[in-house]
C-alpha cells in the first residue's frame, strides 16, 4: 500500500470564514443603527426582513442542491444587508424580498453556492430591482420624516442628489451634511463619516484590499475632476459625484467582494479602476443616475481575465524593464 | 528569485524546549532497522553498536544499540518494506568515550574518509556529507555555512544543540572548512524568536553568527542572506546537527546513528530537544519525555508542513525534526473557498494557490501551466486559509512528493 500522506499545515491561524462573515456584519452595522437613526422603525424592520429572507433562501438553496446547510454561513446575511441597505426606506417589502430572493437563488446557489458565484450576488439583486421598479428604488424620503411601518409610504418622496447631477444641477445640500448623511438617499449610502470608518476597521482586520477601493475612488474622483458635469467648478463636482448615489458604499462593500473580483495584485488595481470609469461611464450616459452595480456586474465578468492578462502583463513589463528576473 | 517581504510573521513558540538542555536518549529498549532486499539478518543474531550491521551499495548500515534480532516481519507503519526488530541486550553503561582523533591535525582527506565511515547524513536534504564535500571542491572562494534556521513554530532542534552542543558544532564547522579549503565559516540562524529568554549571540566559539530576519519561510532566503554578508563567494550550507555528528565521527570515530528532535506539545510533561537513536519507536521517545496527557494528536517533519503520525511504533528516522504531541486533535470545520485570495498573498514562491486549488479540484489540467514546481513547501497557504482548506496537499499531490524516507540508499 503506497501511503498518500500528504503535507498538511498542522497549525491554523485564528481567521477563519466565520470571523470575516461576522466582521463583515460588524462593519455593516453602525450602518443600520443610522438608517435606524434616520428613517425609524420601519428601517429597521426592512433590514430584518431582508437579513432574514436571505438567510432562509440561502438555506433553501443549499437543501435545492442536495447539500446539507450549513447554519453558520453568515455570508448570505451580508448579501441582504448589502442589497437593502442600497434602497431607500420607503422601499415596499415586497421589492427587498424579490431582491434578496433573485440575489441568493438565483446569482448565487445555481452557480454552485458559496465560493463560486462568478456575479455579485448584492449588486446583481439591486440592480434586477432596480430596473424592475425604479420608481419605488430611486426615489428616497427625507430624514427624520415618518414612516409608515409596513405599506406604501405617504411621505413626499425626492430625487437623490445623483439624478440632480444626472440632470446637470447642482445639488441643493450641503457637503458637511452630505458627509452626516442628513440627506435623502439610499438608506445605508448617506452617511459617509461612518462608511470612512467601517472602511478603516475592514482594513484594520484584512478583510479587503485596500487597492480596491483606492483605485476604485481614485479612479471615479479622476473622472469627476476632468468631465465635472457641474459647470465650471471642478472641486464640488469631485465631492459631489463621490458623495452621491453609493459610491463611497459600494467601494466598501460591493466592490471589494472576494469571491467575484480578481484575486492578484495587478489584476486588482485593473479592476478597481476600470470599475470606477465604467461606473462614472454608466451615471454620465446610462439610464439610471446610479451606474456601481451594473459596472460592478460587468467587471465581475471579466475578473478572471483581468487576473491572467495583468499577471504576463506585468510579467512581461518585468522582463523588459529588469532583464530576466 | 526574489522573496520581496511575502511570507507571515508567525508566533515562533519555541519556549520551554529552547532553552533547556539536551536530554539524550540513545540507548532505547527496542529499535527498527530497515532492511535491504537480500536475507541480512536471522532471528537471534547479535548486532553490536558502532559496528557494520550490513552494507548497502557501498555504506556501512550501523545498529545504534547492542542487540539481538528478536523479529523480522513487516511492520503497521509500513507494509513495503522488511524490519528487523532489535532488542536491547546490554543495559546502558558508561562507555568510554575516546578520542580517537585530534581535529586539529587530521589531513582533509581523512575528514571526507571518516564522513563516509561513519555514514553521516545531511538532515536536511538526506544527503550523504562526503558526497557534498566531494561535489563541493572547486577552487572558488567558498563559505561553509552551519545551518541552524529553525523557521517553524515549536520546533528548535537545530538551535538547541547548537546553543548547548556548541563546542561539537564549532568543530564540525571548522573540520569541514579544513576539508573544503573554505575561506570563511559562519553559522545562520533564524533569529525571531519572539519572545524567548534566549540570547542569539553574534559568534559562537569565535565563529561569526548570521541572523536572519523577517518572515517565515526563512530557509529559501539562506542564500541570498549569506550572499549579502559575503558577496561573490559560493555557499555550501550543512545542518549544524550534521556538523555536530562530523565532528564525533573524526574525533570518536562514532557512526551517525542519533537524531536531535523538538519534542512538545501540550501532552508533553517535560518538553526540550532530545538525541534519539535512529530506529526508535516514537512511542518511547514520548515516553521518555512524560506524556503529562494523552495525546490525540501527533505531528512531526514539521510543524507548518508536516505529517500527522498515527502509529506510535513508527521509528525515528532522517528527516524527523520534531514530534509535537497535542492533548486535542485540532481539526477545523472545512468550509467552502471564498476566493479571498490571502493564500496568494502569502505565497513566498509567487504562486497561485487559489487558482491551483480550483483547477485540481475541478479536475481542470491547467494547473500545470501554473508553475507548480516554483513550490517551497511552506505550508503558509493552509495555514492562512480562513476556509480551513488544505491547500498545499493538493499542491503536493499534484507534485507526486511522498513520504520522503531520506538517509537510507533505496534497497
Amino acid at each position: 500500500m503506497k501511503q498518500k500522506i500528504r503535507l498538511t499545515a498542522q497549525l491554523k491561524s485564528r481567521d477563519t470564514t466565520a470571523v470575516i462573515m461576522g466582521d463583515m456584519i460588524i462593519a455593516l452595522l453602525p450602518l443600520c443603527v443610522m438608517a435606524f437613526y434616520y428613517y425609524g422603525l420601519r428601517a429597521a424592520l426592512l433590514m430584518v426582513t431582508a437579513a432574514a429572507v436571505s438567510y432562509a433562501a440561502d438555506m433553501l438553496g443549499y437543501v435545492i442542491r442536495g447539500k446539507m446547510p450549513n447554519p453558520k454561513d453568515l455570508s448570505s446575511i451580508v448579501t441582504g444587508l448589502i442589497v437593502v441597505l442600497m434602497m431607500p426606506a420607503s422601499v415596499p417589502y415586497f421589492i427587498v424580498v424579490l431582491a434578496c430572493l433573485f440575489a441568493i437563488l438565483v446569482l448565487k446557489h445555481p452557480f454552485g453556492g458559496l465560493g463560486n458565484n462568478p456575479f455579485n450576488p448584492a449588486a446583481g439583486g439591486f440592480a434586477f430591482v432596480a430596473i424592475s421598479f425604479p420608481q419605488s428604488v430611486f426615489t428616497y424620503p427625507t430624514p427624520f420624516s415618518q414612516l409608515e411601518l409596513v405599506g406604501s409610504v405617504s411621505a413626499p418622496l425626492v430625487e437623490s442628489t445623483a439624478f440632480t447631477l444626472k440632470l446637470g444641477g447642482l445639488p441643493a445640500h450641503d457637503p458637511v451634511q452630505m458627509l452626516l448623511g442628513n440627506y435623502p438617499g439610499p438608506m445605508g449610502a448617506t452617511n459617509i463619516v461612518v462608511i470612512l470608518t467601517c472602511l478603516l476597521f475592514l482594513l484594520y482586520r484584512k478583510n479587503i484590499d485596500w487597492r480596491i477601493p483606492l483605485g476604485f475612488v481614485a479612479a471615479c474622483a479622476a473622472c469627476a475632476l476632468l468631465f465635472p458635469r457641474i459647470g465650471g467648478s471642478p472641486r464640488y463636482s469631485v465631492i459631489y459625484e463621490l458623495f452621491s448615489g453609493t459610491l463611497l458604499f459600494g467601494a466598501v462593500f460591493v466592490v471589494t467582494e472576494p469571491v467575484t473580483g480578481p484575486k492578484t495584485v495587478p489584476g486588482r488595481w485593473a479592476y478597481s479602476i476600470l470599475s470606477g470609469v465604467v461606473t462614472m461611464f454608466f451615471r454620465y450616459y446610462g439610464g439610471f443616475e446610479q451606474g456601481l452595480v451594473f459596472a460592478v456586474l460587468i467587471m465581475n465578468a471579466l475578473s478572471n481575465v483581468l487576473d491572467r492578462e495583468m499577471g504576463r502583463l506585468v510579467a512581461y513589463g518585468r522582463r523588459r524593464l529588469h532583464g530576466d528576473s | 528569485m526574489e522573496f520581496r517581504k511575502k511570507g507571515v510573521f508567525l508566533d515562533q513558540a519555541k519556549e520551554p524546549a529552547l532553552s533547556r538542555p539536551i536530554a539524550h536518549y540513545v540507548f532505547p529498549k527496542m529499535v527498527y532497522l530497515r532492511l535491504p532486499q537480500r536475507a541480512v539478518f536471522q532471528r537471534g543474531d547479535q548486532v553490536r553498536i558502532d559496528e557494520p550491521a550490513f552494507t548497502v551499495g557501498n555504506q556501512a548500515v550501523f545498529s545504534p544499540i547492542d542487540a539481538e534480532v528478536e523479529d523480522i516481519l513487516t511492520p503497521s507503519f509500513d507494509n513495503e518494506h522488511t524490519y528487523a526488530v532489535l532488542r536491547n541486550t546490554v543495559t546502558p553503561t558508561q562507555r568510554q568515550i575516546m578520542k580517537k582523533n585530534d581535529e586539529e591535525t587530521v589531513e582533509p582527506e581523512r575528514i571526507i574518509a571518516y564522513a563516509k565511515k561513519c555514514s553521516v547524513v545531511d538532515d536536511l536534504d538526506g544527503e550523504f556529507l562526503y558526497r557534498k564535500l566531494e561535489q563541493a571542491q572547486d577552487k572558488r572562494k567558498l563559505v561553509v555555512v552551519g545551518n541552524a534556521i529553525d523557521d517553524q513554530p515549536m520546533i528548535s532542534n537545530h538551535m538547541g544543540p547548537l546553543f548547548k552542543l556548541t563546542a561539537e558544532a564549532a568543530g564540525g564547522l571548522r573540520l569541514a572548512q579544513k576539508a573544503l579549503g573554505a575561506a570563511e565559516i559562519c553559522f545562520a540562524i533564524y533569529g525571531e524568536i519572539g519572545s524567548s529568554d534566549q540570547r542569539i549571540p553574534k559568534e559562537l566559539e569565535k565563529i561569526p553568527v548570521v541572523r536572519m530576519k523577517g518572515r517565515y519561510p526563512a530557509r529559501p532566503r539562506l542564500e541570498q542572506e549569506i550572499g549579502k554578508k559575503y558577496p561573490g563567494m559560493r555557499v555550501v550550507s550543512i545542518s549544524s546537527n550534521t556538523l555536530i555528528h562530523l565532528y564525533r565521527a573524526v574525533v570518536y570515530e562514532k557512526p551517525h546513528s542519533s537524531l536531535f528532535l523538538t519534542v512538545a506539545g501540550d501532552a508533553i510533561a517535560n518538553p526540550g530537544n532530545v538525541e534519539v537513536a535512529l530506529g526508535t519507536p516514537v512511542g518511547e521517545v514520548l515516553r521518555f519525555c512524560g506524556l503529562a496527557r494523552e495525546p490525540h494528536r501527533l505531528i512531526t517533519r514539521g510543524t507548518m508542513a508536516g505529517y500527522r503520525l498515527t502509529d506510535t511504533q513508527t521509528p525515528v528516522s532522517f528527516g524527523m525534526n520534531c514530534l509535537i504531541a497535542d492533548a486535542k486533535d485540532g481539526r477545523r470545520t472545512h468550509y467552502e473557498c471564498i476566493g479571498c485570495g490571502r493564500c496568494v498573498k502569502a505565497c513566498p514562491a509567487g504562486i497561485n494557490p487559489y487558482l491551483a486549488y480550483r483547477y485540481i479540484t475541478g479536475k481542470n489540467q491547467r494547473y500545470q501551466q501554473l508553475g507548480l514546481e516554483r513550490c517551497t513547501k511552506c505550508g503558509l497557504c493552509s495555514y492562512i486559509c480562513p476556509s480551513n482548506i488544505d491547500v498545499a496537499s493538493y499542491i503536493q499531490t499534484v507534485l507526486g512528493e511522498d513520504l520522503p524516507q531520506k538517509g537510507e540508499e533505496s534497497v
